[in-house]
Parts: C-alpha cells; structure tokens; sequence
C-alpha cells in the first residue's frame, strides 16, 4: 500500500517538476518574442488573422515570415487556422473584441456584411485606387465586398471560369461512333448507350452513363439557362427568379427522369456522395461526371484522378463538354464571383493612416501575377515570394513546383497559396498545362482551358447585393427544392406538379426573397451579365 | 423442471453470446476496415466496392504520416497535454473532493456551486475572454486548466470517498494524522479504482481535445494531434472552391489511405491504454451507484 502512495506521490512532483519546466519554456520563449519585438525597434507590429487550406499551417516567426519583416520593415504576426474551422475562431475572436488588424474570410458572407454594419471594418474606398493590381478589380467584384457602398475588403483573384465544368469519356464516344452532345435529347441518347451498349468492352452491363451525386451536389446544368445555383429566368412579373424553380430547371429534370427510367443513372444515386462518384469514375465505370483544370490530378478523394483512371481503363480519353445552345440564343457556363478570400482592416486603424497603407502596400506586392514559363529564380519576383529555389520550390521539367516546406520558407505562404493576379485576367489559366506532370494531365487541362476560353459565361448580379432575407431563408429553400428536384427524378413526385412545386417554393418563404432581391438589384441598377469568349 | 430451467439458461447464453458479438463485431469492422484500406492502393481500393483483403500490401500512407513532422510533433504535444492534464485533474479533482466528502463550513453553498457549473456552461465567448485575460492564450495550460475539474467527475468521486468508512478516518486521527496525511495516505490508496476511472476519463478527453487546442493556441506548433488529422482526412478531401487544387504537398499518397493511416496512428495510443485499466474500470463506473 505504501508503495503505491509514495508511486503516486513521486509521479505528481514529477509533473509539478515538469509543468515548472514547461512553464518557464513557454514564458522564456515569450520574452524572447518580445526581445526581439523591442529590438525591431520602432517597426510597425502588423496582426493578421486568416483561414488557409494549405498544410502544413504556416508557423508565426518562420522564415517566410522573416523575409517580410525585412522587406516591409515591419513585425509581422500572422495567425492562420484551417478554412474548415475558422468561422467559429473568428467568431469568437470578433465578439471577444480581439480584432486583429487584418482578418480574412473565404467571402461576403451574413457575418462580414453584419459586422461591415457594425463598423468592425475599415472603409477602403478612398486607397484602393492608388494600387495597379486594385484598380483592375472589376465592378462587380467590387459590389460584391461592398456594403452601403463601402468597400470593406480586398477580394482576391480567382477566374470565374473555374470550378468544375461537365466532362466526358471521348474514347467512349468514339467507340460507339457517338458525336459529342450539343443538346440534352443528343445527351439522352449518349448517356443511355454508354449505360447500355456496354463500352468498356468488358462484357458485363456495368457502366453509368451520367454520374449524378446526393444532393444533386453537381448540377447537370449544360449552360447558365439550364443551371439551379444561379438566377438567370424571369417570372410572369418581369422578376428574375432562383434557378431551381426556372424553364430551365424543369426541361432539365424532366430529361433527368427519362435518363433515370433508362438505367442511364445509377439507381442509388439519391444516397451516392460525390465522392463515391469520382471513385467510380476513377474506376472507369462512368461516363459523364465533373471536374476542373489542376495540376496533380489524383491524390485527393472528390478528384478525377487521371493516373489512376488511365490504369483502370486504358486508353481513357477525358474532354470537356461545351455548352449546349440554348432556346433563348445564349450558349455558356455560369461564371463564377471573380474573387474567392477577401482582406478586411480593422476599423481601430482609421487614424492610422501609414499603417493602413504600408499594409495595402503590402498586399498589392502579394497579387502580382508570373506566367508558369517565367517561374524560376532568374525571375527576382517570383523567386524571393516563393522562398527561393531548392527551399520554397523546386522546378523540375521547366515547372516550379512548391516543395513541403513551402509554407516555412514562402513568403507568399502567409497571403495566398497561389500568384494570381487581377491585371492578367483568366490568360493564368493556361499555366496548369505547363504546370502538369503526365502527358495525360496536360492533355486533359489544354482541352479543358480551350473550352473554357471559347465559352461565354453569365454573372448572376444576386452575388453583388447583400439581401439578409436571402441569406437568412437560402439554405431551407435550396435544401427544400433540391428534396423535390430528387423526387421527380426518381419519379415520386410526377412532373405535372411542376406549378404546384414552384407555388410551394414561393410559399416556403421564397417569395420574400425574391421580391427583396429584385428590389435590391434594381437600387443598385444592375442586372446579368454575360461575360463573352476571348476571341 | 430442474432440466427446462437449464435449457432456458442455455438458450439464453447462447443468444446473449451471438448478440454480444454481433455488437463487437459492429465495433472491430470499422477498424478492420481502417486497417486493411491504409495498406492498399488507391488503384485497388477505387477497383473494389468493399475491400476486404489487399492484394498487394503497400506502406506509403504510414511512410507519408511518420514522416510528416506536423504530425509526429503534434502527436507529442498530445501525449504531453494528456500525461500533465490527467495528472493535474485527478490531483484537483481528488483534493477537492475529499474536502468536499468532509463536513466542513459552508458545504452546501459549495456544493450548489458546483451543480450549477454542471448544468450551466457560460460559452465559448466568455471562457474565451477568461482564458485571454489570464494569459493562458498560447499555452498548453490553456487545454488542461480550464477543464481540469469536472463537476460530474468530481460528485461522483465526493460520493466515493464519502463510502470509505469513517472509522478508518477516526483511527488515524487518532494515531496523530493530519487532514493530508489521512488523504495520501488512507483515502487515496483506497480509491485506486475511482482514480483509474477518473483518470481514464480525463485522458481519453485530453486525448480527444481539438477545438480548445485551436481556439486557444495560435501556433501551428502546439496543436494537438487531432487537429492535425482533422486537417490530413477533410482538408485532403479537396477543396471545392479550388480552381486547381495545388496543395503544398508534392505527390502525396491519397486521401482514402493517409486518413485511414492517420486515424489508426492517433488511435493505438489511447486504446493501449484501456487493457491496463480494464480491471480497476469495470469496478470505477460502477462507483457511487450503491450507498450503504
């Protein structure tokens, strides 16, 4: 008995011991931030709070982070939490009245725009023409962080063109001598003879012709007329309305129901996660599915993994599939909001004005853009943001790619994982052929990119207001329409019941939204936007 | 009579038997599965809708795993968080406890004190506030200090000490303890069960902690280590908005695996220590529950 209270005894003076040393570590390297924080001297402490989806986590006083305190001359104290996580760090951070100088989020979501309304922000309105990569944001864009007119963040650049595109099994389609879709009957007959005539050549009757995921996660939309995540038609009363309750929407799911009648869709697919979907198509096993241009395809669930696919099915050819024309003239994709990331400054630094502009300054030299070609060390630039050669980044077969210890040496690793810039427009999307390893993968991202640039794509002027009915009854009507939509694909609810469906919607609070969008839309004089092709 | 009786028994074993093992078995699959998918390929694992034995065996995922040092230093943190954390709150837990078991001034205030932490929380926005003012911020104490008595735990324990005899206390006052003499050395060898109970408890919390360790700590450096799988299984999943995915990481192994890998290294641990606690386990939750 004794033993074990003497045991227990030692073990507790040894954590007493331990924790003593832990907490002189913790506080001796406290002191030492702040020794060095004095011995900067008078520098300009910059606080910068953000999400990230890179891993590792960039760490605080790396050499990424030094390499900006040298150049800025300031003292850099960057903090960064993964994407997945942060709204609920940020949250609590902005209640608690800790607001960093700095704070990102992934958009103009209900939170920035309350807090923008609470004058946790700084209006930007009167800097951000003073800097060349701002002055190239297009007006939308800029609607898009604005509330009340105030520009209350520096959005980040991310081509409206991007996101997952529909693609297809070219090696299927010649195959079976089939030409590629331009209209959803010529989409009907592809998708059912790849679900029936057998064209992976394997005998066996296992092959989906359109890959469709729970949720209906990616919309089978062949065009913007046709798409349910944006609002593109007009009601009998000259008001645009969500996409899911448009003609568009209805000539969509009526052929998703025949294509389902036709075996053409898996059966399970109302309980399918995309994810298994993109296994499947890693696997051969269907024919029309979703994805993006990139340049390591694979090694990521929820990816079209082109190495894998070629093991799988050898001689797998993926293409993109253009837009179909639509009944009103118009032939594109939606385009998406042109930003992903927006910067905000704290409203405590309004009297501050060199600070605000030494950190402006420091995010205009942050978004410049450099062609993939022109990635290497003899490009200063690129070279110093990207932690310099054989430590932030290495170039193998003329391609620069970041190393794992990118985020230590990178000094671009703290604002944004890619270079990309507003100037330069979507020519960056170009780069991910360069950029890619396999012949495959650069042939896949050449055909993908040339579709995109030929292609015209709608902007939505929903995503330029800010409507608190919209954002507060959004998700129960989507999560209600996209129930329904389910339904009638499967043939639950039959689709004379269409009216009835759209009546429900409007019912369920959609009304609301609608007229408080319009009324929006129309103060702001704007409308959709088609953005045509290059050429 | 004597016969149907032992028929029933018989019957009734042999049914609990395939029941319980049906229900084990509902445990160990999704290990199982974990298992064997962090020795596969990605090929395989694509080609079969239900893997259940890799052809070929392969050791990327763990390669890629130990060989991450986020995750290997993380994994430390954890383990340092989990030993100190237990330690501290078994200490708290039983110190106060004890005096708690006594009848001393103002008990029932005390005690209502502690119930009503039990069934009111103030937030996260006021604990975040208390932890920022007393510089807890971007230590380690910050996940063990804040939680390190848990009202429950600590009633359950009150209740425990409260059934050790108190003539054992009596003698050894007669024999000249004092207060810590009698809690080091009668009260707390007796309570063996309940502070392997507890501390089991405890540790399995601490091991579990991650949003505490990403609300409180700002440096990558000292999160915990799921966290850090949290990152390696979702974040590795894609990210939607990405116009090309183009993560830090060059050529990783795929998801499926690294998290599956990932989920068995940050497991083994914690579960490695429950046979050595089964004993005394199986007697701690049952703790409390018969007052003589």
């Amino acid at each position: 008995m004794k033993k074990y209270v003497s045991l227990f005894l030692a073990a507790v003076l040894c954590v007493g011991v331990l924790s003593a040393c832990s907490s002189k570590e913790d506080k001796a390297s406290s002191n030492g931030d702040k020794a060095s924080s004095t011995d900067s001297g008078k520098k300009t402490e910059i606080t910068w709070f953000d999400g990230t989806w890179s891993t590792p986590v960039p760490e605080p006083g790396n050499e990424g982070v030094q390499k900006i305190n040298e150049k800025f001359n300031i003292s850099f104290k960057p903090q960064f939490i993964p994407f997945d996580l942060y709204d609920d760090k940020l949250t609590v951070k902005m209640a608690s009245g800790d607001i960093p100088d700095v704070i990102g989020t992934e958009g103009a979501d209900a939170n920035y725009v309350k807090w923008a309304k609470q004058g946790a922000f700084l209006p930007l309105n009167d800097y951000v023409q003073q800097y060349d990569t701002f002055k190239a944001i297009p007006q939308s864009v800029w609607d898009a962080v604005s509330v009340d007119g105030k520009i209350y963040g520096i959005p980040l650049y991310f081509p409206s063109s991007g996101g997952k595109k529909p693609i297809i099994r070219k090696d299927w389609l010649d195959k079976l001598g089939l030409k590629m879709p331009t209209n959803y009957e010529e989409l009907k007959e592809v998708a059912t003879a790849f679900a029936t005539k057998d064209p992976d050549g394997n005998g066996k009757n296992d092959t989906v012709g359109l890959g469709l995921a729970k949720g209906i996660v990616y919309d089978p939309a062949f065009g913007a007329f046709w798409s349910s995540s944006t609002w593109y038609h007009k009601n009998d009363d000259g008001m645009l309305i969500p996409g899911q309750i448009g003609k568009g929407s209805k000539e969509k799911i009526t052929v998703l129901n025949e294509l389902y009648q036709a075996g053409a869709i898996d059966k399970d697919w109302p309980t399918q996660p995309y994810n298994e979907v993109f296994k499947a198509f890693n696997a051969g096993k269907v024919g029309i599915w979703y994805e993006q241009v990139g340049i390591n395809k694979g090694a990521q669930s929820g990816n079209l993994d082109i190495p894998t696919l070629t093991k799988n099915a050898p001689g797998a050819e993926v293409a993109a599939i253009p837009a179909f024309d639509a009944p009103d003239g118009s032939k594109g994709y939606v385009g998406g909001s042109g930003y992903y990331r927006i910067w905000m400054l704290s409203s405590a630094l309004k009297n501050d004005d060199d600070k605000v502009k030494k950190i402006l300054e420091m995010m205009d030299y942050m978004e410049k853009y450099v062609p993939a070609q022109e990635q290497n060390s003899s490009n200063e630039y690129f070279d110093w943001t990207n932690g310099g050669e054989g430590k932030g980044y290495k170039v193998t077969d003329g391609a620069a790619e970041p190393t794992e210890e990118f985020s230590k040496y990178a000094p671009l690793a703290n604002f944004n994982e890619k270079l990309g810039g507003w100037i330069e427009g979507d020519k960056s999307m170009k780069d991910y052929e360069i950029q890619s390893k396999t012949p495959e993968s650069k042939a896949f991202n050449k055909n993908m990119v040339d579709m995109l640039q030929k292609s015209d794509f709608y902007i939505s002027p929903v995503g330029r207001i800010h409507s608190t009915v919209y954002d507060s009854k959004i998700t129960a009507l989507n999560e209600f329409a996209t129930n329904e939509l389910t339904k009638m694909i499967v043939g639950q609810r039959p689709i004379s019941d269409w009216d009835k469906f759209v009546d429900e919607y409007m019912a369920k609070g959609g009304k609301q939204v609608v007229e408080d969008v319009n009324n929006l839309i129309n103060e702001a004089k704007i409308q959709g936007e088609w953005k045509k092709a290059e050429q | 009579m004597l016969q149907n009786n032992t028929m029933r028994d018989k019957m009734y074993s042999y049914v609990n038997i395939i029941l319980l093992a049906l229900i084990a078995l509902a445990m160990l699959i999704p290990f199982y599965y974990m298992f064997v998918v962090s020795f596969a390929t990605y090929e395989e694992f694509v080609n079969t809708k239900l893997l259940l034995w890799p052809k070929t065996w392969v050791l990327d995922a763990y390669q890629y795993i130990l060989g991450s040092k986020a995750f290997i230093r993380s994994l430390g943190v954890t383990i340092y968080v989990t030993v100190v954390g237990t330690a501290v709150s078994l200490l708290l837990t039983a110190a106060m406890a004890y005096a708690m078991s006594r009848n001393i001034l103002g008990q029932k205030l005390f005690m209502f004190m502690v119930l009503f932490t039990f069934v009111f929380s103030a937030g996260m926005i006021p604990s975040y506030m208390i932890v920022q003012s007393t510089g807890l911020m971007d230590t380690l104490w910050a996940i063990i200090i804040p939680g390190a008595i848990s009202s429950f735990n600590l009633i359950v324990m009150r209740e425990f000490f409260r059934s050790v005899p108190y003539d054992l206390t009596e003698a050894a006052i007669i024999d000249g303890a004092n207060d810590i003499k009698i809690f080091t050395r009668i009260i707390l060898p007796l309570s063996k069960p309940a502070l392997a109970a507890f501390g089991l408890f405890y540790a399995v919390g601490l091991w579990n902690s991650y949003f505490t360790s990403l609300l409180y700590l700002s440096n990558p450096a000292k999160w915990t280590v799921q966290v850090i799988l949290r990152q390696m299984v979702i974040l590795n999943q894609g990210n939607l908005m990405d116009p090309g995915s183009q993560a830090g990481v060059v050529n990783p192994p795929p998801a499926e695996t690294i998290g599956m890998a990932a989920i068995l290294v940050a497991t083994i641990p914690i579960l490695i220590v429950y046979p050595f606690l089964q004993k005394h386990f199986a007697k701690g939750v049952m703790l409390g529950s018969v007052k003589e």
